[in-house]
């Protein structure tokens, strides 16, 4: 095997592995091995990539048992870019929960001493007094959570308090180490999906993906765990029907091999219909799992409710896998855009080639209703995370804008063409292209976007705009991050979001859409005007809000909203990895500031310098995917 | 209409149920045992997919087994987080 | 012994090391604390001048017809983002890079002691990339994707106060802006789907003819998009709205706004697309111009009066732009030698005699709190070289011989007379008249009126204001700065110098001519 190839399989089993050996390893370890997981990940990962943007694909068959029960790894351009913007915004995002481990989640510590908790408490009435009134500006005692109520994701995802009785059993601290192994087995699905050869293997993946996708969310606290059970049920579902599908397939053309599968199609009338049934049932399943309108109530709390470096992952890069699947399938699949000469495609004749193409008109529109009713949603929000989640649930909507253009690439004209410079051919590959480099810009940003809140919220311990005011003034290196994540998710050069925009609207015009150009401004123009309320809201420098807006006491993460035990993992970031039982009275309640270190706005700033920069890469991305493409 | 084609809707009947319930009731337990519902009559469809050729078709039998696995692992997760909101909600056992 | 591809392959650098010049100097002075005045003065002044030198250099392209430097890059498929070096570049660069060291000067004297000076100049040097890139934009992509990026820099500068009226204004500009420039984008593509790259070159770019000879109708429509989303930037009325507002503004971004980046940027698109993209003869045999020109009419009658109705000092100047800009735009319309050549002259003519104002202004607000036409009172004792200025400023913009405003005007009359449509000279001449009705008064108060002696420096007429020790107070004339008084005479006497020796080779008329004979080439 080349390196190539084994750096391709390597993609997969290497943060699998990793993720086995986390959860064996104690607590304290888990940052470091975790990173470095990472960045060997990151390494094979852009073996692969040099190897594809070279102009060959990478296949390999595991163990050398060839199809159809072997695993089957197949790398194209396609691929290649999902991997690379996978593991760039995964890196990132391992850096920002090294540097702050609160952002990893709530995990419940056991308190032994019930009195003493009491007494603690008691006595925690006002630290503003003491030794620790050198390092607490003021003490906001956080709202403490009613135990007999489960807290909506709108009323406060994870915070921390007691659960139960005054002086309970079980106090609420940041940091879950269990983030660690969950999120390289999300990585190794992640990868799985991207690099799998055959339906079977996406499938695994795809279930792999959910699985420690529901860990991560219910990592956020008692507050999540409703979000992410109900994830939990769309996942199943998702992958169930996707599951009927891939059976479906099977029968009809026996190659789960979606090439072969698509040249059998192409060659054999009579497996239309089941294939046309199989094509129904998994775009059903993957639009649950990528929450198309109306399908999209299960992900504004289970993104808003994550810890704050799950959230990147979950809109960036978790959603970008069923994406990925749906493009695949149906790039191959419905090939009747293509034309005769190019590649296996499923010439879908008569009344399949109507329901082939009503299918695709349902999605565009669709993806319609998800841009404008998801961005006037998140314009009416009023906390931060909740914001950014249906900016994600509108966002889907541009991807599902190409469908229209895949099914229908010549419609009828206002007027006559006159001489225009996009070929026939290559109407297809500009809207695929456009919707990838859309996708592709939206995981940077959203990234940023989520980090940057995540940031805020971690440091203030409130994530509502209002309260947000003046904050920029402290944090100019999080408003830059903001900005630049704006511009990416605006689609303002220089973007991948630009770019993709540009080439979907110039399939839109060639291929006669022109209602695509109205959605197009009308969706920018609402994404400007939500994300817009947020920077305003930052750069605003009333003095009066600037006094309202103090770090979240440490001690808040060790409960002293509600009074518990002692707040020894309060005093320093790394002692709270360790997971020791305590019931010793803290001495001091450290501020936020040590929790959230100011180095952690980098992983954001980073994220959007990035977002900018790969604004530049608009032609590198339309030429890697043409490698392997089938047109 | 053969056995098998018997089968193949019985399979689709009991997938369609489970899916419906899931979507519609609110009650967790039950969407948990829907889901399972929605399971079985997947796995069965493809089994009777499966029967169609002489010999079992391998590679629909590893696609069922394969689904078997995955929904008792996820009904495993779904348990747990369901006794542990619940737990929430009668106060205090974590 | 240079050979011209040599120099070309030289010169074709110059753009790009323009940009990255000004982008540089934006990261290094992002970061720098707010007490690091030498290190931030030292960063912005050294890039302004640099900046200065380099366009210089780029004279002998003007010179020399057969030299056109080109850089490009890939970009998007099929698309390079190009800059080219021409004399309409080389003019307008010229334009922004002397009046940007003029503003930086004024700026760090206005600013000093003012918070967030480090995030203020960050975005003064990405807003001067991103005119540079304007300038240089060889085809209509690297233009939009420049005129984008100025729309995402100014922001910041006209929501610098942080007020909540600074906010809104500055929300009220973008939506303006990011509405005028998707309508560019949407025009770009369409453009782009039909004739390919739209590379600039005098006199049309190709693939364009043959649009407008096959499908007329989607080339007017097409053109009415691209103007429009120039317009608003441009300020031609109706788009003009965010104008005014974006006065709450500190001064020199108001000059800045005013003078060199955003409506000028606007208003060089509209050159760029009717001379460069279209070519006057296919704009002309559309019919789109004569439309065109009656806009600029319209606004310019419209801005004028509504300047009357003001009496906040710059709000008037703000209303005098919108008017005076269109000049540009109706030079243009008017598809004569002349007309064009007087269009492009006013480019850099208004530019230097807006800035003077606006300075002044500053000046005015600054020293003595005065913001209303009221406030000016016997300013011209008090304050009597910004009077001055102030007074040069507002002859050149009535037109009045020997200023610059004067052969501005002169050229537009001959061109208004050599074409179609010769009421347009009525329209100059009223508009000349109603200039003079809202800047006569102003000047005359200035200086034939007595001065407020309850007027003092920092007093703004409340009597909480006493930081000024009484011993000023007495005293009838008040220190004027000079970080802030230089150059605004560096420029009112550019105003004259411009009027005196516009016969001169390498004036701008010279040059403005010269490009205007390529255009009709």
């Amino acid at each position: 095997m080349s390196a190539a190839e084994t750096a391709m399989g390597g993609a997969v089993l290497l943060p699998l592995l990793a993720a086995a050996l986390l959860a064996l390893l104690p607590a304290a370890r888990r940052r470091a091995v975790g990173c470095g997981a990472a960045v060997a990940t990151a390494g094979l990962v852009l073996l692969t990539v040099r190897e594809v943007s070279a102009g060959r694909t990478v296949e390999v068959a595991l163990g050398g048992h060839r199809a159809p029960l072997g695993i089957a790894l197949y790398a194209d351009g396609l691929s290649a870019l999902f991997l690379a913007m996978t593991a760039v915004v995964g890196l990132v995002v391992c850096g920002y929960a090294a540097l702050v481990p609160a952002s990893t989640g709530m995990r419940a510590v056991a308190v032994r001493d019930r009195a003493r908790a009491t007494a603690a408490a008691v006595g925690r009435g006002n630290p503003a007094a003491g030794p620790a009134s050198r390092r607490v500006r003021r003490v906001r005692i956080a709202p403490r959570v009613p135990s007999v109520r489960i807290p909506e994701w709108r009323g406060g995802s994870g915070v921390p308090g007691e659960s139960g009785e005054p002086g309970g059993r079980v106090r609420w601290t940041a940091s879950n180490p269990g983030f660690w192994p969950l999120w390289l087995a999300c990585w190794a699905g992640l990868n799985a999906v991207f690099v799998s050869g055959d339906l079977f293997n996406t499938y695994v993946g795809l279930e792999l993906v959910g699985l420690s996708a529901v860990g991560l969310v219910a990592l956020g606290g008692r507050g999540a765990w409703e979000a992410a059970l109900r994830y939990l049920f769309i996942a199943v579902a998702g992958s169930i029907l996707f599951l009927i599908a891939a059976g479906l397939i099977v029968a009809a053309t026996g190659t789960l091999d979606l090439r072969l599968a698509a040249e059998v199609v192409a060659a054999d009338q009579r497996t239309h219909g089941t294939a046309l049934l199989a094509l129904v049932l998994l775009t059903l399943g993957l639009c649950l799992k990528l929450a198309l309108m109306p399908l999209h109530a299960w992900l504004v709390p289970a993104h808003a409710g994550s810890p704050s470096a799950v959230s990147p992952l979950m809109s960036a890069l978790v959603i970008k896998a069923s994406l990925f699947v749906l493009l695949r399938c149906w790039i191959w699949l419905v090939g009747s855009g293509f034309g005769d000469t190019i590649g296996p495609a499923a010439q879908v004749a008569g009344t399949d080639q109507a329901a082939a193409t009503w299918l695709g008109w349902v999605l565009g529109a669709l993806g319609t209703l998800a841009l404008l009713a998801g961005g006037l949603l998140a314009l009416r929000q009023t906390r931060l995370k909740p914001l950014i989640a249906y900016s994600t649930v509108a966002q889907v909507g541009y991807w599902f804008l190409l469908f229209p253009i895949l099914v229908d690439p010549a419609s009828a004209t206002l007027e006559d063409r006159a001489v225009t410079t996009l070929a026939e051919a290559s109407v297809v590959p500009a809207a695929i292209g456009g919707a990838v480099a859309l996708a592709l810009g939206h995981g940077l940003a959203k990234a940023a976007l989520f980090l940057a809140a995540g940031f805020l919220k971690d440091r203030y311990g409130t994530d509502e705009i209002e309260a947000l005011h003046g904050a920029g003034r402290r944090h100019p290196a999080l408003v830059m991050a903001i900005g630049l994540a704006t511009v990416g998710l605006v689609g303002l050069p220089l973007s991948l979001g630009f770019a993709g925009k540009w080439q979907l609207a110039t399939a839109a015009v060639a291929s006669g859409h022109y209602w695509m150009l109205a959605v197009l401004v009308a969706a920018t123009l609402l994404t400007a005007a939500y994300l817009l309320k947020v920077l305003a809201a930052l750069l605003m420098d009333a003095d009066d809000s600037i006094s309202d807006l103090v770090a979240a006491p440490r001690g808040a993460d060790g409960g002293a909203g509600g009074g518990a035990g002692g707040a020894a993992d309060g005093t320093a970031g790394e002692g709270a990895n360790s997971g020791a039982d305590d019931g010793t009275d803290g001495a001091d309640v450290a501020t936020a500031d040590d929790a959230v270190p100011a180095a952690a706005q980098l992983a954001p700033l980073a994220l959007g310098v990035l977002t900018v920069l790969t604004g530049l890469a608009g032609v590198w991305t339309a030429d890697l995917l043409e490698v392997g493409a089938p047109w | 209409m053969t056995v098998l084609d018997l089968y193949l809707l019985l399979g689709a009947g009991i997938a369609l149920a489970g899916l419906m319930r899931l979507l519609l009731v609110s009650d967790r337990f039950a969407r948990l045992i829907a889901m399972n519902v929605l399971g079985v009559g997947s796995l069965a469809l493809l089994l009777a997919l499966a029967a169609r050729s002489a010999p079992v078709d391998p590679v629909l039998s590893a696609l069922v087994i394969t689904g078997l696995v995955i929904t008792v692992a996820f009904t495993g997760v779904g348990a747990v987080l369901i006794r542990r909101i619940e737990g929430e909600e009668r106060g205090g056992e974590p | 012994m240079v050979t011209d591809s040599t120099l070309t392959g030289l010169l074709s650098w110059v753009p790009p090391l323009v940009l990255l010049l000004s982008l540089g100097a934006a990261l290094a002075i992002f970061p720098l604390r707010e007490d690091r005045v030498r290190t931030r003065t030292a960063v912005n002044l050294g890039a302004a001048v640099l900046k200065v030198l380099l366009v210089a250099a780029l004279v002998p392209v003007v010179i020399d017809a057969s030299l056109r430097p080109e850089f490009s890059v890939p970009f998007l498929p099929g698309i390079d983002l190009v800059l080219r070096v021409d004399p309409l570049s080389v003019y307008f660069a010229g334009l922004s890079a002397l009046l940007w060291l003029c503003t930086t000067i004024y700026a760090i004297g206005y600013l000093e002691g003012s918070p967030q000076r480090s995030r203020f100049f960050g975005f003064f040097s990405l807003c001067v990339t991103a005119t540079v890139g304007i300038s240089f934009a060889g085809n209509l992509v690297t233009f939009l994707v420049f005129y984008e990026l100025l729309t995402l820099v100014t922001y910041p500068l006209v929501a610098h106060a942080g007020t909540p009226a600074a906010l809104r204004a500055a929300r009220v500009y973008l939506r303006y802006t990011i509405t005028g420039g998707l309508a560019l984008l949407v025009g770009v593509v369409w453009l782009t789907i039909y004739a390919g790259p739209v590379d600039f070159a005098e006199g049309g770019a190709e693939g364009v003819p043959a649009l407008a000879a096959a499908t007329p109708g989607v080339a007017v429509v097409i053109f009415v998009l691209l103007v429009g989303g120039l317009g608003v930037k441009a300020a031609l009325v109706p788009l003009h709205g965010w104008l005014p507002g974006a006065m709450v503004a500190p001064a020199p971004v108001s000059a800045l706004l005013h003078a060199v980046a955003v409506v000028k940027a606007g208003v060089f698109g509209i050159v760029r697309v009717v001379d460069d993209v279209y070519g006057i003869e296919v704009s002309r045999s559309l019919g789109v111009l004569t439309p065109l020109l009656v806009l600029a009419c319209v606004t310019i009658l419209f801005g004028s009066v509504r300047a009357l109705q003001e009496t906040d000092l710059k709000k008037r100047l703000a209303y005098s732009t919108v008017s005076q800009v269109s000049y540009v735009v109706l030079g243009v319309a008017l598809a004569t030698v002349a007309g064009t050549a007087g269009g492009i002259v006013h480019l850099v003519h208004q530019g230097i005699m807006k800035i003077t104002l606006f300075f002044c202004a500053g000046l005015f607000a600054e020293v003595l709190r005065a913001k209303s036409i009221e406030d000016l009172r016997g300013l011209g004792h008090r304050m009597p070289w910004t009077s001055v200025a102030f007074t040069v400023g507002a002859f050149g913009m009535i037109g009045l011989p020997p200023t610059a405003g004067f052969v501005s005007k002169w050229q537009l009359g001959l061109g208004a007379l050599d074409s179609e449509h010769p009421w347009v000279l009525g329209v100059l001449l009223a508009s000349s008249l109603l200039n003079a009705a809202y800047f006569l008064p102003v000047v005359y108060r200035l200086w034939f009126r007595a001065p407020d002696a309850g007027r003092s420096p920092g007093a703004g007429g409340s009597p909480d204001d006493d930081a000024v020790p009484r011993a000023l107070t007495d005293r009838l004339r008040v220190r004027e700065p000079r970080a802030l008084l230089l150059p605004a005479l560096f420029t009112a006497g550019s105003v004259v110098a411009l009027g005196l020796f516009a016969s001169f080779p390498f004036s701008p008329l010279d040059v403005a001519r010269y490009i205007a004979e390529g255009v009709f080439r």
